[in-house]
């Protein structure tokens, strides 16, 4: 079975964030929650300035500690590695966002929408799928990967700094572009993540 | 949790975006009747399937509670910032019956009395269309426009024929990029620059980014070089002084045939011309004479030095502009923009090289000049006092170096060399804008005739300015002041936000307070609908229709022509007397209840090129929907009507060699040197002298300079920062400030807070993330969040966009820090009265709040 990753070439990324905003859309998150969203970072001093970019999303570790922390086995790791929360056993006591080292987990209250209580018709379509008190998160797009379609985030980046594959196939793109050198962020986490990033 | 597909649920529209003025191809899908996912259309040549961020936040705006939904009538005689303009809904055909008897009654008195501002992209002919069959000059894109670049489009038009310019990125290897954020979802052509640029460095194009501040561009380029904001001028300059008289690195050959730089001037700057025919003269150097420019028997063309013909000592233009560069030394342009004089030297030899003059390359059996440079820049270096001499000096480094409408440098947007038409060449040897663009809005030749004033943007006065200006809230304050001969009476507002964007608030509304008529077709109750006496709902994009509006941003270079349709995929959320699939569709039932139909129609026939049997009926009533389909049947013929284009979505063409690469195929020379500017300033001169106004017309001369823009004379010590104002790739102008999901991106990513360096930062106590107040020396006062950060030059603060905005009909984008308009001003001081650019640059003292 395939093992899905990721591998982002922070190089290329000019933080547009076309992959936040295709992940709102795709994801109909409500207010607040932000699946795939880009972090950033400031370096040296003027005129030897760098500004670095690092879009960032659920890790889908191998050694998921959100997995270990939920006391409804609402979280699992899939075969095809892909980290999943199953709302209807999520009783939404938040122990997952505590252990994620990387902020990925998002919980919906059913606050109020964008414009107040009353919801927009595109809302109410968009956060019927949700279930008020669990958890929310990257599924690095389930539903599209089911119709062999890759994640919405790396469809829609502008410069295709995005790659996504089997991670333990070696001669697909990603495990290539690991070979090359790239690697996961707060590897001391100890978590294994399967997104990867190459620094220029 | 992704999109569950419904059976059969798999719908997608081809249309376009309208989130920025780039007009990507997108596709949509419908669900359960609502529009629920968009993406980027892989068919379209544009885009390719991609997009920006903003794209998808289309969708929040289409579903905004806040949209308009009817018309609504003003109850509340007073008009102000803040006031309540107390509305009533009304129905259509009261409101349209209102508008309409109006209109009868200015068009018998006097047409010119109406005014139109618009920022209409799509169906802009519509609307400009509308005025002149009403009888009124007075339609303009909007003064919104102080915010665009003023002096790109007549540059653009001057040397590609073109509206505007794009970068050959599949060839160029040096990329010098002044005041724009191109290669990030911002400028022209965005996305398709995006990909571009990435994939050109990828293959190892070196990208150079000046700018104040350390923008996304800078984050992708090799190098930033901060600029002390103002100066692009004499950074170029030294750059020209460099190339001109030191590297010796120019492109002659290119600069003999396709510029004007052999003609002969004489020392009082203007041309030596051959009495009989008025041609302006070259010196053959083989011959040792002296002649016409277009001469088909010249052995070689004297560049350099000086010739006297009969008895007046000449040089070629070259040799001025050669003479006059010199002064900008690499020193001397140190000294004004901070740039260290060592890295002045450096960029100019890169540059020199990387235009490999002399080289060329074969394309489908075509020899062709191969010149793997670029340079473009956009508001950042156009919204200044001095713009149209700063857009000259970064031109002419193409210019020189041979670099335009060739493999590897700057090109046309090729509408002009497109199926439609080809250049024009003018009388002194100079191309001219033709086709769509004929009548040479704005381009910096030929001169159009100068008169007293009749438009309020005195397009009359100013030949050089294209539409869109700081003139239009100025004139409209007092016309009279400005030898008008009529005040208006009536304004209809369409897609520009003139109250945010224009400039200082309080200059708009007092020009708007003077039209006793106002009339806006809106989304949403913005900040100048609280001016309206009526408004009508207007259309979103996702319910408009427009065929084949992209003429003018197709790309440069090898590939395809596209013709795209912009379809509805959902109704509008109101049902007036008549279909409406555009905001224009009020305008087609306002000329029909006011009985212009005739005229408009016959204008319609001509401006959207109609052909038999497609041609409008003048005396019935059309719609967009009827136009655009007889427009796509006179193109395409009676097969490709829009039934056609409305499953297809586009049309495409293949290019050829010479409409890809146009320069090598036509003689039309671009200007190195502008004498005609001399001509103009003696005829405006002599207007104002007889209307007794006041206007600075010192910058109309024939070789740039770089001078000092206002906030340099700033007297007053604790005036001390430069700020400036940059876009936002979050947002389009302000126009997107009510978005909900752009508005939460950019809280996330702190858009709308302002840039301040480190040390001036700590030497006011100011600390990131801390709130900072903001005053000018004429009196306003802001408020906003402070970003601390080494990444802006130590004498300039940043404010972002055209946030801070007041209207109560667009809550959310309520209290999003400083307006950046409201630091404006206009004056004589402020004014580049060549293009109309307003200066955007001013001196500022900031404390903690």
């Amino acid at each position: 079975m395939a093992r899905f990753g990721m591998v982002i070439d922070t190089g290329r990324c000019v933080g547009c964030d076309a992959c936040t905003l295709a992940c709102k859309m795709q994801n109909g998150t409500p207010p607040g929650v932000l699946l795939s969203r880009v972090l950033e970072k400031e370096e040296g001093t003027y005129p030897q300035v760098k500004r670095t970019y690092l879009p960032i999303l659920c890790f889908h570790c191998d050694a998921p500690p959100c997995v270990r922390a939920c006391p409804s086995n609402a979280l699992s790791k899939r075969p095809d590695g892909v980290v999943e929360v199953d709302k209807d056993r999520c009783c939404g006591v938040k122990a997952c966002m505590a252990a994620c080292p990387y902020d990925a987990l998002h919980f919906y209250e059913d606050q109020e929408g964008y414009f107040g209580k009353n919801l927009t018709p595109i809302e109410r379509y968009y956060y019927a799928r949700h279930r008020p008190g669990t958890i929310l998160k990257c599924d690095f797009c389930s539903e599209r990967l089911m119709r062999g379609v890759s994640p919405a985030c790396v469809e829609a980046c502008p410069v295709s700094c995005r790659y996504f594959g089997d991670v333990e196939d070696p001669t697909s793109q990603v495990s290539q572009l690991v070979k090359k050198g790239a690697r996961p962020v707060l590897p001391e986490a100890g978590t294994n993540p399967s997104v990867y990033y190459l620094f220029k | 949790m992704a999109l569950q597909h419904a059976k059969g649920a798999d719908e997608w529209i081809p249309t376009m975006c309208d989130m920025c003025y780039n007009m990507c191809g997108i596709l949509v899908r419908k669900e359960e009747g609502l529009a629920v996912e968009i993406k980027g259309n892989p068919d379209h040549p544009n885009n390719k399937g991609k997009l920006c961020g903003k794209a998808y936040a289309g969708l929040m705006g289409l579903y905004n509670p806040y949209r308009v939904k009817t018309p609504l009538k003003r109850t509340n005689p007073d008009k102000g910032i803040g006031v309540d303009p107390r509305w009533k809904e009304i129905g259509w055909d009261e409101a349209l019956d209102t508008v309409a008897e109006r209109l009868k009654k200015i068009r018998e008195d006097d047409p010119r009395k109406l005014i139109m501002f618009t920022w209409e992209r799509y169906n802009g002919r519509f609307f400009h269309n509308f005025c002149h069959a009403f009888g009124t000059a007075n339609v303009a894109t909007g003064p919104s426009h102080v915010h665009c670049g003023n002096n790109r489009h007549p540059i653009d038009f001057t040397y590609h024929a073109s509206f505007r310019e794009s970068v050959d990125f599949r060839l160029c290897n040096y990329f010098l990029l002044v005041g724009s954020q191109l290669g990030t979802a911002l400028d022209t052509r965005a996305t398709a620059a995006m990909a571009g640029i990435a994939d050109a460095r990828a293959r190892g194009m070196k990208m150079v980014v000046v700018d104040p501040r350390y923008t996304d561009a800078a984050k992708i380029a090799d190098e930033w070089v901060p600029i002390r904001p103002g100066t692009d001028a004499a950074f170029t300059l030294s750059l020209l002084n460099l190339l001109l008289n030191y590297l010796h690195v120019y492109d002659a050959p290119y600069l003999k045939l396709y510029t004007n730089s052999p003609y002969l001037v004489m020392p009082d700057g203007s041309y030596m011309r051959e009495p009989e025919s008025e041609k302006p003269l070259v010196w053959d150097s083989g011959e040792g004479k002296a002649k016409p420019f277009d001469a088909t028997d010249i052995k070689d063309y004297l560049l350099e030095g000086s010739v006297v013909v009969a008895g007046t000592e000449c040089k070629p233009a070259f040799q001025h502009l050669k003479d006059h560069v010199r002064p900008y030394t690499p020193e001397k342009a140190s000294q004004i923009t901070t740039v260290p004089a060592a890295t002045i030297r450096r960029i100019a030899q890169e540059i020199g090289e990387a235009a490999q003059i002399g080289s060329t390359m074969t394309m489908d059996g075509v020899e062709l000049p191969l010149r793997p440079f670029a340079v473009s820049w956009h508001k950042g270096s156009s919204a200044h006092k001095h713009a149209m001499l700063t857009g000259i000096s970064l031109k002419l480094l193409s210019v020189v170096l041979g670099a335009l409408d060739v493999p590897g440098g700057v090109l046309s947007m090729p509408s002009l060399f497109g199926p439609i038409t080809s250049p024009g060449v003018g009388k002194d040897g100079l191309m001219i804008p033709t086709g769509n663009w004929r009548g040479g809005s704005g381009s910096l030749y030929p001169v159009r005739k100068i008169r007293r004033p009749e438009t309020i943007d005195l397009k009359e006065l100013f030949p050089f300015r294209f539409s869109g200006t700081a003139f239009d809230i100025m004139v409209l304050t007092n016309p009279k002041a400005y030898g008008l001969s009529y005040e208006p009476e009536m304004a209809i507002i369409c897609r520009t936000n003139v109250m945010v964007n224009a400039g200082s608030p309080q200059e708009v509304a007092e020009a708007l307070k003077k039209v006793p008529f106002i009339v806006t077709i809106s989304t949403e109750l913005d900040e100048t609908a609280e001016f309206a006496d009526i408004v009508f709902p207007d259309t979103h994009y996702l319910e408009g229709l427009s065929f084949f509006s992209d003429e003018s941003v197709q790309a440069g270079g090898p590939g395809v022509f596209w013709f795209t349709l912009l379809q509805p995929v959902v109704d509008p959320p109101f049902k007036p007397p008549f279909k409406m699939q555009h905001g224009a569709d009020v305008l087609i039932e306002l000329a029909h209840r006011a009985g212009f139909t005739d005229k408009y129609n016959s204008l319609l026939n001509v401006t959207m090129n109609l052909k038999d049997p497609y041609k409008l009926d003048p005396s019935v009533r059309c719609s967009v929907e009827d136009v655009s389909d007889r427009r796509a049947k006179s193109m395409f013929g009676e097969e490709r009507g829009l039934d056609w284009f409305r499953k297809h979505g586009l049309l495409k063409q293949d290019k050829t060699v010479k409409q890809a690469y146009h320069r090598i195929f036509h003689n039309a020379r671009v200007p190195v040197y502008f004498e005609q500017f001399l001509r103009a300033k003696e005829e405006i001169a002599k207007v104002c002298e007889d209307l007794k106004i006041e206007m600075d017309l010192s910058d109309f001369q024939p070789l740039p300079d770089w001078k000092p823009c206002p906030p340099y004379q700033e007297s007053l010590p604790e005036f001390d920062l430069f700020c400036i104002n940059f876009k936002v790739y979050n947002h389009t102008f302000g126009m997107t400030a009510s978005n909900p999901w752009l508005n939460e991106l950019a809280d996330q990513r702190r858009t709308y807070d302002i840039w301040i360096h480190a040390e001036a930062a700590r030497r006011r106590g100011i600390k990131d993330g801390g709130k900072i107040k903001l005053e000018t020396s004429y009196g306003f006062v802001g408020e906003g969040t402070a970003k601390v950060t080494e990444a802006i030059h130590p004498e300039v603060i940043g404010v972002p966009g055209v946030f801070g905005q007041w209207a109560k009909g667009r809550p959310t984008a309520l209290g999003k820090g400083i307006h950046s308009s409201s630091l404006l001003r206009r004056g004589l001081d402020t004014i580049d009265f060549v293009s109309g650019a307003l200066d955007h640059c001013v001196k500022v003292k900031i404390s903690p709040a």
